[in-house]
């Protein structure tokens, strides 16, 4: 019997009334991992330790001991969170050998809950970029066709929970990196709230908007990963401290009396017209549901892109300075000097976007820009916090797209990174006001590619968006 | 709006090197990406304060000893080590 295509919870029930082992199950993930070895979503397999691990809570399973949900399931994790022994690459030539010398918090709460880590997933390097074809390793393939992007930068884990290849992944979203690959591979792909999750071991790209959160198949499933990965961490600073929530117990089958809001600004040029009515249709969904829908405005909306890219380019210009090629990583042979050995370990070690990405950086922090740049753009950013703020006085979840299309094909935007940039317009702002947000899927269009919508809520209402996803993931098909 | 000569200029504040070729090709991109992040400029932020933070900081861990990395791991990836230390080029001469 073939299990890869079940969710977490299925096989946890099935592992339960003993008619799956672990052992069953991860053989079956290595080995879908090897037949959709083309899709390029992993960067590493750990088969002889998935085994290991996967025997050793069969055992506790057979002694009787209750264990987590999910315990002895396989899943997989982006390739740039720390996993003791096991390389981080990052999907960067620079860290293409590195080893991590220790766990990441999110790690020790997996390894604490007995998942099985099978392998890490292909990225754009260092988590930057749209498509995952800025990776040192290839670029990943959409399982639903394969001549598309999977979307980015956690592409490596939406095509791999896409592809049967594990149950679930962690990925890591800064400015839609989770729930726009979702969206375009069909699954489930959550961001949770700003300092829910902690960042501890994870390689940073821009720390006041990096959070890593689940890729799943179902609402269930997502709810499932962050009891896992939430919790306070006392190694990270912007961690917050809070009760921890059983996100299980989201679940009411109901939106009755749910305010959901469309905001006008996100339905302008620029959005296809397939994704439009899919929005549409789920919004007739929910209102025949019992939910009130209303309309309203978040004017500074669409200018949330630029103030995105000035932000996240500044902090990563800043957090990727490190790399020097003298503590870890990439290093040339032979230098001149010091100043010849970071030039050429720096400008050999990372790829194209990445060295983009900190040249914008160091010019919007540069004497002389810095005001006009960096400072106008965090006033920018406070004036979103005030204007959603004001929007979840009136509604409780917004609907929108994830993405204004869906996958488009491999290197059809390569030469024109602003283009690129634009399929974020509607999972920046979400990052830049540390708001949660789950993008589930939500139709095909008419070339059988996925098609995703987004619920964003107010800081951590998570509860609430699980409940409101899994109303429509549960309950559309039905009627 | 973006010249060669900034490009240059943050090339070497970023510890990059690029040939005469890339430096035309960012010169164009970075070009169209300023542009587009300039659109910015036409946001009213009179109504926002000047303060940076939007965060509240969080609670400050105590100030205790605890067993962390040790030094044999955390040179482990060093290309080149010496005397359990990292080794980089003689830079006084």
């Amino acid at each position: 019997m073939d299990y890869t295509q079940l969710s977490i919870l299925e096989v946890a029930k099935l592992l339960r009334e003993g008619k799956v082992t672990s052992l069953e199950l991860t053989k079956q993930a290595l080995q879908m991992a090897k037949e959709k070895e083309s899709f390029n979503a992993l960067t590493q397999v750990f088969e002889e330790d998935a085994l290991k691990q996967a025997a050793l809570v069969d055992e506790m399973f057979k002694s009787g001991k209750e264990l987590p949900l999910l315990a002895g399931v396989p899943i997989t994790i982006k390739d740039n969170i720390n996993l003791t022994g096991k390389k981080t690459t990052c999907s960067s030539k620079f860290l293409s050998t590195y080893v991590s010398p220790y766990d990441a918090t999110i790690v020790k709460n997996l390894k604490s809950s007995y998942a099985i880590i099978i392998g890490k997933n292909n990225m754009d390097e260092f988590a930057m970029g749209s498509t995952t074809e800025n990776s040192a390793f290839g670029p990943t393939l959409n399982p639903r066709n394969p001549q598309y992007i999977p979307g980015g930068s956690s592409g490596g884990s939406a095509a791999a929970v896409a592809a049967n290849i594990g149950y679930a992944s962690v990925g890591t979203d800064t400015g839609g990196s989770v729930r726009q690959p979702s969206a375009m591979c069909g699954v489930v792909g959550l961001k949770p709230t700003y300092g829910l999750v902690s960042r501890y071991g994870i390689v940073a790209f821009a720390s006041s908007l990096d959070q890593a959160g689940p890729v799943t198949k179902t609402v269930k499933d997502s709810a499932l990963m962050l009891n896992v990965l939430s919790c306070h961490d006392e190694m990270e600073e912007t961690s917050v401290k809070r009760d921890k929530i059983d996100y299980m117990q989201s679940f009411t089958g109901s939106v009755k009396g749910i305010k959901i809001a469309l905001i006008k600004e996100c339905f302008g040029d620029g959005l296809d017209e397939e994704v439009k009515q899919k929005i549409m249709d789920a919004k007739s969904f929910y209102e025949s549901q019992g939910a009130e829908i209303i309309e309203l405005s978040i004017p500074v909306f669409n200018d949330i892109l630029a103030c995105y890219y000035i932000l996240s380019s500044a902090e990563a210009a800043s957090n990727l300075s490190r790399f020097d090629g003298v503590k870890y990583g990439f290093s040339i042979e032979n230098p001149k000097n010091l100043n010849d050995l970071y030039l050429q370990n720096r400008s050999k070690g990372f790829g194209k976007e990445v060295k983009r990405r900190i040249m914008l950086g160091n010019y919007v922090l540069s004497s002389g820009y810095y005001d006009a740049y960096y400072k106008k753009a965090k006033k920018v950013q406070k004036k979103l916090v005030k204007q959603f703020a004001e929007v979840f006085k009136l509604c409780d979840v917004i609907l929108m797209p994830t993405a204004p299309t869906p996958a488009f094909k491999i290197g059809e935007k390569v030469g024109d990174p602003l283009s690129m940039y634009l399929s974020d317009i509607y999972t920046v702002p979400v990052n830049i006001a540390e708001l949660p947000a789950i993008s589930v899927p939500c139709g095909v269009s008419k070339n059988g590619l996925p098609i995703g919508m987004q619920l964003i809520g107010s800081k951590f209402s998570e509860t609430t968006l699980f409940n409101v996803a899994d109303v429509f993931e549960t309950q559309k098909e039905a009627k | 709006m973006i010249s060669k000569k900034d490009v240059l200029h943050i090339a070497k504040l970023s510890k990059l090197e690029f040939s005469d070729e890339e430096i035309e090709k960012f010169t164009t991109e970075m070009s169209t990406i300023v542009e587009y992040v300039n659109t910015l400029q036409n946001v009213d932020t009179s109504d926002v304060n000047d303060e940076l933070s939007v965060l509240p900081l969080n609670d400050l861990r105590a100030d205790q000893v605890k067993p962390s990395l040790s030094q044999e791991d955390a040179i482990k990836n060093a290309p080149k080590k010496r005397s359990g230390g990292f080794s980089v080029p003689q830079v006084v001469e």
